[in-house]
């Protein structure tokens, strides 16, 4: 397990914002995951032990899991997954739409979300495309779950 | 440099720290070696949360760098390591398991004791599949009873003494009383007791107003939570600790039980300033049910079991409980909070034995309620099963339904299968190169039918709330997983019985096979029973704590002259 740079770039933060905010969008005339600043918590978690994979055990061999249940096999770690998929998205955004992820029209970006989700999108192998989606997914919910739960 | 002991106790979670403190109190001197070292922030309140408030706090977890286990669901499988622990916690600190758990204070019921005969009388022999290995206990309730009392009296436990029909008689009332009227019921209660099922206050070691037990320490009660937490850290190690009899090593990582074949001699630990052996007159493994087993394992103590000749001990009737929700749904634009305000109910109807008719399951399903809340153990938003999982769906729901239920949650006993069990892993180890143990664990036919029957039961009654959706639940995962947090209630591994065959340790918890040796804990358990596993390994520890200092007593350090190996013959208690 290698230890991810906890310091994230103005870009990929802006990515992670704008990912995070399509899985809690503005709803009703309420603020989305952008506008409740959640991607500020979702930094501080990425720089935690668990999400840096600091408690995690390291031995080899690294094998892959034969059946469902085996959890994180991965020698990376959940951070490092999330900067990887940080930066699929942004190829992915570049190759298809000619631009970066941020700024890509909200139905263009929910779209990629929904290659996460349903496993379809092919630019990720570690993390896989779902495993991608359940990672953006545990971020918003322990940022917002530390930021007092709002709806 | 410590180099004897009179006893040594390895582990300082309850177990360890009920013994430590019993033995001190009878004059004995104890050496407790702990892995961890006493957690900061823990107060007389017991809740240890993290800077952010969260609780438990994770240096109260074992990091998993340091000791995690393998998995595998079957034999034959290539197992693999858990390499974040998660689906349960191991202590790592001062207080083990002890200092981050619930709190949850039910007694087994009488027939959970007496597993098998209660399913064949009720059921005939026909109701055991060929695998399950289900078994009575080497002794009663009424033989724990007086130390579920002791126990629950150290630990401060509220509850409502008489209000569950189906619990054996009490020799005491719990120490703080609650009245069942005073527990806000919802609509809930009322359904239950409808669809006849017997709701009462769930017992739990805390307490919303200040108490003392009886070695005279003081539990507060937690601002946040509104009420205390009992852990060995507040309830019995600074009264062990005060007799100035007991020597608490924290950092001291156990690596064997030194023996000659015939009886214990003391344990060879590792800490900051390298390894060392400590003599001892008295051994005493109280190091969680997994951390017990291994030990033993690892010192070539007892015969390993081999499931394919179901010959061997250490490392049989492994099992756990088996977790499902059943969640009753209200509106929020269509109900006020009052129809999902409910307290925390147990019921014990199906406590140790399926309804009568023709179950499809054996083993008992402790059944717990309450509304539905923010969860120190997921972030999870808590909404109907099959929201929309983000985007717009997902505010809906979150606007609709978040913590706007009642749940029914399942703690269903996982009964012994000849195939689950525990023994050494051949490929991955931990830092100072010793294996990991290996689980071979995964759900059976029978958790499924529990599960899937249990949950039709108790919708009925979450669907005569009033409430506009319920989550039946009822399906478990294809296999075992080890990603979310279930519980952590392993059992089995170093069990007690009558015959050395098949258990690792008498009814008093002594080792068959090498003297001096006692193994306290959930590791004992010969079945996991349904009901939270705490209590219980509360009043095996006190039982324990009897039996050594009658051996203490009896040998006055005089070594008993002996030439031929040992095995001491089976007694019953």
């Amino acid at each position: 397990m290698t230890s991810a740079d906890p310091a994230l770039t103005d870009s990929t933060r802006e990515i992670l914002a704008d990912l995070v905010d399509r899985l809690f969008p503005e709803h009703d005339g309420r603020p989305g995951a952008k506008d409740l600043g959640l991607i500020a918590v979702v930094a501080a978690r990425l720089r935690s032990p668990g999400w840096q994979g600091r408690h995690t055990y390291a031995g080899g061999p690294y094998l892959p899991a034969p059946e469902a249940g085996f959890g994180w096999q991965s020698p990376l770690s959940p951070t490092e997954s999330v900067l990887r998929v940080a930066r699929a998205v942004d190829e992915w955004a570049v190759r298809e739409h000619g631009q970066g992820f941020v700024g890509l029209d909200h139905d263009v970006q929910d779209g990629l979300v929904r290659a996460l989700e349903d496993g379809s999108f092919a630019g990720l192998d570690d993390p896989a495309p779902r495993q991608a989606f359940e990672l953006l997914l545990s971020l918003l919910h322990e940022a917002r779950s530390l930021s007092g739960r709002r709806r | 440099m410590r180099s004897r002991a009179e006893v040594v106790v390895v582990g300082a979670g309850w177990a360890g720290s009920i013994i430590t403190a019993e033995l001190a109190a009878a004059g004995h001197h104890v050496t407790v070696l702990e892995r961890g070292t006493w957690p900061a922030g823990a107060g007389p309140a017991g809740f240890v949360t993290d800077d952010d408030g969260r609780w438990p706090s994770r240096q109260l977890t074992e990091d998993a760098r340091l000791e995690t286990y393998t998995m595998r669901h079957r034999s034959g499988q290539a197992s693999l390591p858990i390499r974040r622990l998660n689906s349960f916690w191991a202590g790592s600190t001062v207080g083990g398991a002890g200092a981050m758990w619930s709190g949850f204070s039910p007694r087994f019921v009488p027939d959970s004791f007496r597993s098998r005969s209660a399913h064949v009388e009720a059921f005939g022999p026909s109701i055991l599949r060929p695998d399950v290995r289900l078994v009575d206990w080497p002794l009663t309730y009424a033989d724990l009873e007086p130390d579920y009392t002791r126990f629950e009296q150290v630990a401060g436990v509220s509850g409502a003494s008489g209000a569950d029909p189906f619990a054996g008689p009490r020799s005491a009332p719990y120490p703080v009383e609650v009245a069942p009227d005073s527990v806000d019921a919802g609509p809930w209660v009322a359904a239950a007791r409808r669809h006849g099922l017997h709701p009462y206050p769930r017992p739990v070691a805390g307490a919303g107003v200040e108490t003392v037990n009886h070695y005279g320490l003081t539990r507060a009660v937690d601002p946040v939570r509104g009420r205390s937490l009992a852990t060995p850290l507040n309830s019995v190690l600074p009264y062990a600790l005060g007799t100035g009899r007991v020597d608490l090593v924290e950092g001291a990582r156990v690596r064997r039980v030194l023996h000659d074949g015939r009886r214990a001699t003391g344990v060879r630990y590792v800490d900051a300033d390298g390894e060392h052996d400590l003599e001892a007159e008295v051994v005493v493994l109280a190091a969680w049910a997994l951390g017990n087993t291994r030990l033993l394992l690892m010192s070539d103590v007892g015969r390993p079991y081999d499931p394919e000749t179901e010959q061997g001990t250490v490392g049989r009737n492994h099992a756990n409980h088996v977790g499902a929700v059943s969640t009753a749904w209200f509106d929020r634009s269509r109900h006020d909070s009052s129809a999902w305000r409910t307290g925390a109910w147990s019921m014990s109807d199906l406590a140790a034995l399926p309804e009568a008719g023709r179950p499809d399951y054996v083993g008992g399903a402790h059944l717990v309620a309450g509304s539905v809340g923010p969860s120190d153990l997921s972030t999870d938003p808590r909404i109907p099963v099959g929201s929309p999982r983000w985007g717009a769906g997902l505010r809906t729901a979150i606007d609709r339904y978040e913590d706007a239920g009642v749940q029914v949650g399942l703690l269903g006993e996982v009964v012994p299968h000849r195939r689950r069990h525990l023994d050494l892993d051949p490929t991955f180890r931990d830092p100072w190169g010793d294996p990991l143990l290996r689980i071979t664990f995964d759900w059976d036919e029978n958790e499924r039918s529990m599960v899937r029957s249990v949950a039709r039961r108790v919708s009925a009654v979450l669907r005569d709330t009033g409430a506009d959706l319920v989550d039946e639940g009822g399906v478990l995962p294809d296999h075992y997983d080890v990603g979310p947090y279930q519980n952590s209630h392993a059992t089995g591994g170093a069990v007690m019985g009558t015959d050395p065959a098949t258990s690792v340790v008498d009814p008093d918890l002594r080792s068959w096979d090498i003297d001096r040796l006692w193994v306290v804990g959930a590791s004992a358990f010969p079945t996991a029973a349904s009901p939270n596993p705490t209590p219980t390994v509360g009043a095996l520890s006190f039982r324990a704590s009897r039996s050594i200092r009658r051996h203490l007593e009896d040998t006055e350090a005089t070594d008993p002259p002996s030439d031929t190996p040992h095995r001491r013959t089976p007694r019953r208690p």
